[in-house]
């Protein structure tokens, strides 16, 4: 396939994947609301959000780092998605991903992250800086059961390669990395929830403290594009989790259908459970999930 | 960077003494996977330390331990990737290692402090040394497009290759607490809020501009292109080895048995994203006003001085609380108690030393009879 189409269909991709995590992030606050006994805003409301924000008449920046943030955060979303595959066996849903291995997605995932640290701080509101600590802070403790299962995948195919571990779990539902491997996959879907920063790991936005957390300061149109920028990078991280370990997908409609569950596990938790503080949330992930994480190596090694 | 000369000499011992025994014992075997555990631990340890540390000389101090600890575990795998992992890690740890000194020094040059709460917002006094920092942590952290991921993904798959599966997770655990101390580095110094008495800071003297200049250039040329690097340490390893560790697939694609990365590919991807995605944020949607250092959304207050709103002093006070039982508790104790040792030896020893001559007088003569009870019995 030509770069030319390759790009083009990429671009058709990412639009895709935007829509679906704005439409996603819509249906959890219907949820959310109806949990909570209210009616809640409609499907939509994301797009009229986005939409608000776009046209505000008036804008304010600070410095030129300000810049950074939304820059760094939509690319990574981007970037993300480009590296991993969405359906097997069709070049056009394949993205970039033959250009680095299950190595590379994980570290991408940290270049939006840190580069809109360095953006938000740049704001000098110190929501900003106490957001990005803790975010930071939780994000080296998810790291950990994360990293085990991530190693557990790989040893298990001998091989980083995301498309290497899709086809060895091919041939119905019971080679599925989730049933072949389940302690890895506890490790990995707790590490998840900590990944998606829903209760009871949200203390990083803080709702009723630190309003928003590190965005803070953000409006107009960078605020648009960190609002897409977290929806794609929403949906690049369930179509990893599909790939690792709910077997990837053959078509479109299966794609959809396993991410969304996937992206409703760390729904649900965070609808039940309160908020951690930022130790507690660090003391959790490097307890039990870590150990699970071990013991899922451990069956790699001594099958 | 001396601290990188004993890796060259750890490696040219082994080379020629470890490697053929270690063929035919199995017992040398175990003492590099203990090294390789020592080193990890020094990673992991050392990094932690970095974290909390208040000035900045002495984060930079730490961290460097902890790179070496990567240096010495990529070199105790004893296998073609991981030495290739090890050289070139101490290569590029030189390189953002030295910047990252350079740029820090200027900073201390100017403004006279060290420590990160008496810093802040120098972004707008001292840019050019905080694009150096930028370069010098993104490096640091490993995070693509920049040198650093090499390093990171040679090390990793030289890890798996050699089967040491825990070691590969808990490295990248280490990795990310990394991070912790990048943007506490970056952020305490130049972002946040100017300080009042920082106004009138000047940039880094030019000689250390063009010094910074002279460690930035190869990062980005291996960042585009680790070939130039990787291939010359294939022809060391293989000189030991025998066989080369990585492969080249095409002209920027790197493979191993376990996976494959392309640095070109990659950076170009970043590049293309960064300036389309800067282009539509200058020309959509309202002009921005450009505000001052104070206007910010402050709870319905007036911010009081950039003192007061900068947050710089004890910037990872939960994540202390979260490991005060793995490290604060027991390094603080032990030191606590070599000190409390060594007083006890000299409190005991100075309480003959009391500053009366009379005392003096009456330890002569408690000597000499002792003496004499000496000769008498003999």
């Amino acid at each position: 396939m030509p770069l030319g189409v390759k790009i083009a269909w990429s671009l058709v991709g990412v639009l895709v994947a935007i829509a679906y995590g704005l439409v996603i992030a819509g249906i959890i606050r219907k949820v959310m609301a109806r949990i909570q006994g209210r009616i809640g805003p409609p499907v939509w409301q994301q797009f009229i959000d986005l939409g608000k924000v776009i046209f505000q008449r008036t804008a304010t920046r600070h410095g030129w780092m300000f810049y950074l943030a939304p820059i760094f955060r939509a690319g990574g979303g981007i970037g993300l998605y480009l590296l991993v595959p969405v359906v097997i066996g069709v070049p056009a849903l394949s993205n970039f991903s033959f250009d680095g291995d299950l190595l590379l997605v994980m570290y991408f995932i940290f270049f939006g992250s840190l580069g809109m640290a360095l953006g938000a701080a740049d704001s000098g509101h110190p929501h900003s800086p106490i957001g990005i600590s803790r975010g930071l802070s939780q994000m080296t403790a998810y790291e950990l059961p994360f990293a085990l299962a991530m190693v557990a995948m790989a040893a298990e195919v001998h091989s980083f390669s995301i498309h290497d571990i899709i086809m060895v779990q091919q041939g119905g539902i019971l080679h599925w990395n989730i049933l072949t491997n389940p302690l890895a996959a506890i490790a990995a879907f707790i590490a998840f929830l900590g990944m998606n920063m829903y209760a009871p790991f949200n203390i990083v936005g803080a709702p009723q403290e630190i309003p928003v957390g590190p965005p803070t300061e953000y409006n107009s149109v960078f605020l648009s594009l960190m609002m897409s920028g977290r929806a794609i990078l929403a949906v690049a991280k369930i179509v990893l989790y599909m790939d690792l370990f709910l077997g990837g997908a053959h078509s479109i409609l299966e794609a959809f259908v396993k991410t969304f569950i996937i992206y409703f596990w760390s729904v649900f938790v965070g609808a039940v459970f309160p908020r951690f503080r930022t130790e507690q949330a660090v003391r959790f992930f490097l307890g039990w999930p870590t150990v699970a994480g071990i013991a899922g190596v451990l069956l790699v090694l001594i099958r | 960077m001396i601290s990188k000369l004993p890796i060259f000499g750890l490696a040219a011992v082994v080379a020629r003494i470890a490697v053929p025994t270690l063929a035919t014992a199995a017992g040398s075997l175990s003492a590099a996977h203990l090294l390789g555990w020592l080193g990890g631990l020094t990673a992991f340890g050392m990094t932690l330390l970095a974290v909390f540390q208040e000035d900045m000389k002495k984060l930079l101090a730490y961290s460097s331990v902890g790179q070496v600890g990567y240096v010495v575990l990529a070199m105790a795998l004893m296998t073609p990737l991981g030495w290739t992992a090890a050289l070139y890690y101490a290569v590029n740890h030189f390189l953002f290692k030295g910047l990252l000194f350079l740029a820090v020094a200027g900073v201390i040059y100017r403004t006279g402090v060290r420590t990160f709460a008496d810093v802040g917002g120098l972004i707008r006094r001292m840019p050019a040394s905080f694009i150096a920092v930028l370069i010098g942590i993104i490096a640091l952290a490993g995070v693509p497009p920049l040198s650093g991921f090499a390093g990171k993904w040679l090390l990793y798959e030289a890890l798996m290759d050699k089967g040491w599966l825990f070691l590969t997770a808990f490295m990248m655990f280490a990795s990310v607490i990394a991070f912790l101390y990048c943007f506490r580095l970056i952020h305490s110094i130049f972002l946040g809020q100017l300080k009042d008495e920082h106004r009138q800071v000047r940039e880094a003297p030019w000689p250390l501009l063009l010094a910074e200049l002279l460690m930035i250039v190869p990062i980005l040329v291996l960042s585009v292109r680790p070939r130039v690097l990787v291939e010359p340490l294939q022809h060391l390893v293989t000189g030991v080895f025998g066989v080369p560790g990585v492969r080249f697939a095409s002209a920027t694609t790197m493979t191993t048995s376990f996976g494959y990365f392309n640095a070109a590919a990659m950076m170009a991807m970043v590049v293309v994203l960064v300036v389309v995605l800067l282009v539509i944020l200058v020309t959509a949607g309202a002009k921005p006003t450009k505000v001052n250092q104070l206007d910010i959304v402050y709870s319905g207050e007036l911010p009081p001085s950039p003192e007061e709103v900068q947050y710089a002093w004890a910037f990872y006070r939960p994540y202390e609380k979260a490991f005060a039982p793995l490290l604060k508790a027991r390094v603080t104790a032990f030191w606590n108690g070599v000190v409390d040792v060594v007083e006890g030896i000299a409190d005991a020893g100075r309480r003959f030393y009391t500053g009366n001559a009379q005392t003096y007088v009456l330890y002569s003569v408690l000597f000499i009879l002792v003496l004499a009870a000496f000769g008498l019995a003999r």
